[in-house]
């Protein structure tokens, strides 16, 4: 709220030393009381403001996140794809190693039909190539599995990206819905204001200073109450006479009413 | 020392000399052949020739289980074309375990790591088809 000005401070206590004189202590509490309502008015209205705000700034974030969400979605499909290409390259190097393993056999068949003595060796080699061809495929195979284990987390993956994305979406028309509400809200309290200041005649500007110069009478109050018997009376008096007696004169009405 | 081949049907070990298996190729597209004996897979086209194609073992029917998308992969199962007397006929449903020299002959079998593995029946298998009623 901004600082009341002086001449706001001469209307609020014109105000305040009218409704003393013309009606007594339970038209000085209407007046505090049209001041705290309008108070909790803008407190309202300063409320429903930020609310408002706050879904919009909810639904723009709700929007970035659906698309690192689809982003995120997209990827993952892609690379069950790429992992698809790989199972089916590696189901083609399973098939090459199975083929080096007949070829290896057959080798071995030459080597028996030949003398012994020189097909040892072709044996030997025809042996180790099975071997190592035999390896080859277990691996690949493994390797395959293994991509056919990725290709379902990642279906799962997208199952859950999925799930966000409709959450996600949800939480969007929940914002809206919030952002639509804080506008009626909003709507709702201008015309509350109209209306208040209809019923009541009062300015709100002068109403809330009013209520902020109860506050402070109050607080000077209590102030002074933890003071009372702690600190000599003349103290005091002493000290804060500079600032009661030009509020004193103000209330009793001594200052220039016309000015 | 005797060359040959040695290959598993379900637990057992045989051997065929290399006098006898020819080759062993991947398994080929086999045509089935209506009202044939369960043994006799069917026929197929090996380099060039018509062969028979047996299955000495439990032989999955691969072709008709594979998935379409799967299809177009070579059949690798290993086939084991043998020549007797003048025929050519192709074995199937067997792991092939060793090709190449052996120890030596001791009647109707050879040893492999300390194993005797009997020569396999050839001959049976194709008085069994000849006999078969299928061709009539």
């Amino acid at each position: 709220m901004a600082a009341p000005t002086d001449s706001s401070k001469r209307r609020v206590f014109r105000l305040l030393r009218r409704r003393a004189v013309t009606g007594g202590p339970a038209s000085g509490r209407s007046t505090v009381e049209e001041g705290a309502l309008w108070s909790a008015h803008q407190r309202a209205a300063v409320a429903v403001r930020y609310s408002g705000e706050s879904a919009q700034r909810m639904a723009s974030h709700s929007a970035k996140q659906r698309g690192t969400v689809e982003a995120l979605s997209d990827r993952a499909r892609a690379v069950a794809a790429r992992a698809r290409d790989l199972e089916a390259g590696f189901a083609r190097v399973v098939d090459a190693f199975a083929r080096l393993e007949l070829v290896a056999l057959n080798v071995g068949l030459e080597a028996a039909r030949m003398a012994e003595g020189a097909s040892q060796a072709m044996s030997l080699v025809a042996a180790e190539v099975r071997e190592q061809a035999s390896r080859g495929s277990e691996a690949s195979r493994e390797l395959s599995t293994t991509l056919a284990e990725i290709g379902s987390e990642l279906a799962q993956v997208n199952t859950s990206l999925d799930r966000t994305r409709e959450s996600v979406a949800e939480v969007a028309q929940e914002a809206a819905r919030v952002g639509g509400a804080s506008a009626d809200a909003e709507r709702a309290l201008i015309e509350l204001g109209d209306r208040l200041r209809k019923a009541t005649g009062s300015d709100p500007e002068t109403a809330r200073a009013i209520d902020e110069a109860t506050d402070h009478a109050r607080a000077l109050l209590a102030s002074l109450g933890t003071l009372s018997g702690k600190v000599p009376q003349a103290l005091v008096v002493s000290a804060l006479r500079p600032v009661l007696e030009p509020l004193s004169r103000m209330l009793d009405g001594d200052d220039d009413d016309q000015s | 020392m005797t060359g040959g081949v040695v290959f598993r049907v379900a637990d057992a070990l045989f051997f065929l000399p290399a006098t006898v298996a020819r080759k062993v190729l991947p398994m080929p597209d086999v045509a089935r052949v209506p009202g044939a004996p369960e043994d006799l897979v069917g026929i197929a086209l090996v380099e060039g020739e018509i062969v028979p194609v047996v299955a000495v073992g439990e032989l999955e029917r691969r072709a008709e289980r594979r998935p379409k998308s799967d299809r177009s992969r070579v059949d690798n199962r290993p086939m084991l074309v043998c020549s007797y007397l003048g025929e050519t006929i192709a074995l199937v449903g067997l792991d092939m375990v060793v090709t190449g020299h052996l120890d030596g002959l001791e009647g109707n079998r050879v040893t492999h790591e300390g194993v005797h593995v009997p020569i396999f029946d050839v001959a049976g298998v194709m008085s069994r088809l000849r006999e078969g009623r299928w061709a009539v």
